[in-house]
């Protein structure tokens, strides 16, 4: 295992830990990009990063039977991934139907176990491609990505990118697709790479020359896809803190206008369970005192100030002067 | 008036079923309670003197609801003061007998209802009506204010 993968597997693994707070905070169901960031981390972890790969094939009959999981898992976490991106750029095609993802997997799974291959294989690919069956389990899998890689690229051309409208965004797509096409050459090798070693076995000087370049492309691939998902949920948690520790300073600030101490209201307010509703009891608390005829220390005052700015930034805030039933409500 | 068997609705279930998603726009928070009213709704701004502790108010007329708000508060508890008397146009249709309970009669008869900070300030104790029409408040508020989740936060943020 090395020390990109350990990486790419501590940062997914981070991906995941913010992607899982913010679905159970919001109570959604995991949608395709936590999908794809779920089964491409359970496929890093078979590639020796906490149990060595063979222990792990060990405890599965020592067959190299893990070898095909975390194919299969790779081919799961791409599907995902390209599904994502086509519902967030809004693509013609959606990219829903999971049929050829299904038919591929199950194919794929028939050709690797067309011959036996008993005892854990740190190297499966360059000791079986030989074999015809396991030749074609290879090529198909690596067709597989290279098709959903180049989807991907394809699909952030035919896209409507605008719609993403700031820069780390854009940011994410770009390397979602650096990723693609790393991992689609990274395809393309290896199916030349097998092709080479079923033809004329693995000692060829075009097999030896092939062979290096696969890993660091495919994780250089990946690497780029999981900077890509690792930039929304660590944006959103700056954003969230941020507005955890304006809410604090706002409620600090007022404390002694309800004769509250500053420190206990801040610690209150930085873990409320919602502090934007928080800010805004805030805001018309401290107006209703206004209201009664409390004066506000100039500081507060200008925080009332700050807080209304805040509230009314919204186009969609303007008084109408007069509104008539709609016909849905009647 | 339409009641849920004997039960009566909460303001989390009258502001819900409005069908207001998040980041809805005033206009369309007022439409929507036109709509379950039954008559326009006009809304007019108070000059500055002499309102004292009233910071809203609803006058129920035969052919249309008037909704007051004082010109001098800030915007946002302008629109605060506004959504407290949505909070009681909702509860009158809603909840059997509220808006008999805080009604005054001052404009030739028609039932006014006031948001007054004195008032609302015992009513935490006192006075379920206001309460659940402050709370109505704080939930339009909360669909005015947040923002709607486009599909790149919701999918990947």
């Amino acid at each position: 295992m090395s020390v990109l993968t350990a990486l790419i597997a501590l940062l997914l693994g981070g991906v995941l830990a913010l992607r899982t707070v913010s679905a159970l905070r919001r109570r959604t169901r995991p949608g395709p990009a936590l999908l794809s960031a779920i089964l491409g981390f359970i496929a890093l972890m078979t590639t020796g990063v906490l149990v060595p790969e063979g222990v792990l094939d060990g405890w599965l009959g020592g067959t190299n039977l893990l070898h095909l999981i975390r194919n299969l898992l790779v081919l799961g976490a791409v599907w995902n991934l390209r599904r994502a991106i086509a519902l967030v750029i809004d693509v013609e095609n959606k990219r829903s139907n999971p049929t050829p993802l299904l038919v591929l997997c199950l194919v794929v799974s028939v050709f690797f176990a067309s011959h036996s291959h008993e005892g854990t294989h740190p190297s499966f690919i360059p000791a079986y491609a030989h074999l015809p069956g396991i030749w074609a389990y290879g090529t198909l899998y690596m067709a597989g990505v290279l098709w959903m890689a180049l989807d991907i690229v394809r699909g952030m051309r035919e896209g409507r990118l605008e719609q993403l409208a700031t820069p780390p965004r854009l940011a994410s797509m770009w390397l979602f697709s650096g990723g693609g096409v790393l991992m689609g050459a990274a395809s393309a090798l290896e199916i030349g790479y097998m092709t080479e070693v079923l033809l004329h076995g693995n000692g060829t000087p075009l097999a030896v020359g092939l062979y290096p370049w696969f890993s660091p492309l495919l994780y250089g691939g990946i690497g780029f896809i999981v900077l890509g998902l690792l930039i929304p949920p660590v944006l959103s948690a700056l954003g969230r803190l941020a507005v955890r520790l304006a809410n604090s300073r706002r409620h600090a600030l007022a404390a002694p206008v309800f004769g509250l101490s500053a420190s206990s209201s801040a610690i209150r307010a930085f873990v409320s369970a919602d502090p934007q509703a928080d800010t805004y009891n805030l805001f018309i608390r401290l107006r209703d005192r206004a209201v009664a005829g409390n004066s506000l220390p100039p500081p507060v005052e200008l925080l009332l100030q700050e807080m209304n700015r805040k509230f009314t930034r919204s186009a969609s805030f303007r008084i109408p002067e007069e509104v008539c039933p709609s016909e849905l409500h009647n | 008036m339409s009641q849920e068997g004997s039960r009566q609705r909460t303001p989390l279930e009258i502001v819900e079923s409005l069908g207001l998603g998040r980041g809805s726009g005033l206009e369309e928070i007022a439409t929507a309670v036109a709509g379950l009213y039954g008559k326009r709704l006009v809304f007019e701004g108070l000059e500055d003197a002499g309102w004292g502790a009233l910071t809203g108010m609803w006058v129920d007329q035969p052919h249309q609801g008037l909704i007051f708000y004082r010109k001098a508060d800030p915007e946002a508890y302008q629109v605060h003061c506004i959504l407290h008397e949505f909070g009681h146009v909702l509860l009158g249709q809603y909840w059997c007998g509220a808006s008999t309970k805080m009604s005054r009669t001052l404009f030739g008869g028609a039932p006014v209802f006031a948001r007054t900070v004195d008032v609302l300030a015992s009513a935490a104790q006192e006075d379920e009506v206001e309460r659940a029409a402050e709370e109505i408040a704080y939930l339009l508020a909360d669909r005015l204010h947040s923002r709607p989740r486009d599909p790149f936060e919701r999918i990947f943020g």
